[in-house]
């Protein structure tokens, strides 16, 4: 993954967004006026700032208000050290706040864009965490786009969620596209069983989006599954913006 | 009639009304036994399509570290469609039924024939 190009087309904040949204692991270099600061993302949050000689969370205040420059962000890349321990969400949340003393703002799109964003994915995974509550065996729940990108994720078990949503996006749209070419009505939802678990995916109306719920197949109950993601995908349907 | 058409003829009986196809399918997508007595319902496209799903399921799982697949269920407003491994993995058995069936019931013939049914593949 690697993505240039300059900051009048895409700000500091919605490239620190959108790569923490992903969960990416990556580096972004960011330059402007003859300096030139490196920020490290690992699986979506920020752990390292440097500009010059200066490191951590104050490197990313100050590069906030950056509006001219050349970007290059690298994925795959480890951080070298670890200098931020606030979230993301936190970091432009500040950051929006010291600029609001002076007057900037450092979004190109709506202010309100990144809280809006991060709200929306606490309240999913709020969701899913009581979903788990009610699923017997529960393992691990994700709600994903048919893109395969995870919105929101909860785990119980040791569980890739990004590959996870991935691997059940292929899955579900291939089980969709064959029913379609049957005739053989509009899905509801898909429903493996492994020797060890039970894997439900289930389509939000609209099929933009799907919640996927694993459990365990000892504990699981296969009927409570499928009730309770009925109810879910309707919770977690009403909870999407308009 | 050859002892697998037997058996499939025996299940599609006991499932009776609710009962729209059965294939079992080798892994290449061909049905060696089965159809369907719905014309709309095309059992070979079912067949094909459904080895492509049984073997994407188990990549899935398989990447995901959540064992080996034993079946797959979709569920859609008309019916429920099961796909279920045989033996060794090397076929699957394929099952439509209309909605008013009942699954569990379903599920629990499937896992009675299931062995009769790989035994008699011929080999």
């Amino acid at each position: 993954m690697g993505m240039q190009g300059n900051l009048r087309d895409m700000a500091i904040a919605d490239l620190i967004q959108h790569t923490c949204q992903d969960r990416k692991t990556a580096q972004l270099r960011v330059e402007h006026s003859g300096q030139q600061a490196i920020l490290y993302f690992d699986k979506g949050n920020v752990v390292h700032a440097s500009l010059g000689d200066q490191a951590g969370e104050e490197v990313i205040y100050a590069i906030l208000r950056w509006e001219e420059g050349k970007f290059d962000l690298e994925g795959g890349v480890m951080p070298p050290e670890r200098t931020i321990k606030q979230s993301w969400s936190g970091l432009l949340l500040e950051g929006a706040r010291r600029l609001d003393e002076t007057g900037i703002s450092f979004f190109q799109s709506e202010p309100e864009t990144y809280l809006e964003a991060n709200e929306m994915a606490q309240k999913f995974e709020d969701i899913l965490k009581e979903l788990g509550g009610e699923v017997n065996g529960y393992l691990a729940s994700t709600l994903t786009g048919m893109d395969g990108i995870n919105l929101a994720s909860h785990t119980k078990a040791k569980v890739d969620p990004e590959a996870v949503s991935a691997q059940m996006a292929m899955l579900i749209k291939l089980v969709h596209t064959s029913v379609e070419k049957l005739g053989a009505g509009e899905i509801e939802d898909n429903l493996t069983t492994t020797d060890n678990a039970y894997l439900l995916i289930r389509f939000l109306p609209g099929k933009q989006y799907y919640l996927g719920i694993a459990a365990d197949r000892k504990n699981g109950n296969l009927g409570n599954m499928r009730l309770i993601s009925k109810m879910y995908v309707d919770r977690l349907a009403k909870a999407m913006p308009r | 009639m050859n002892k697998l058409e037997q058996l499939i003829y025996q299940f599609r009986s006991e499932l009776g009304a609710d009962f729209i196809s059965t294939d079992v399918v080798g892994m290449d997508g061909l049905s060696i036994a089965g159809g369907s007595i719905d014309p709309s319902f095309n059992s070979t496209d079912a067949s094909a399509r459904f080895a492509m799903v049984m073997k994407l399921a188990d990549k899935v799982s398989e990447k995901v570290s959540l064992g080996k697949v034993d079946d797959n269920l979709v569920t859609t407003d008309k019916a429920y469609i099961i796909s279920r491994f045989l033996g060794n993995g090397s076929y699957y058995w394929g099952v439509a039924a209309s909605r008013n069936a009942t699954l569990g019931n379903i599920r629990m013939m499937m896992n009675e024939y299931a062995d009769q049914l790989w035994d008699a593949i011929p080999r």
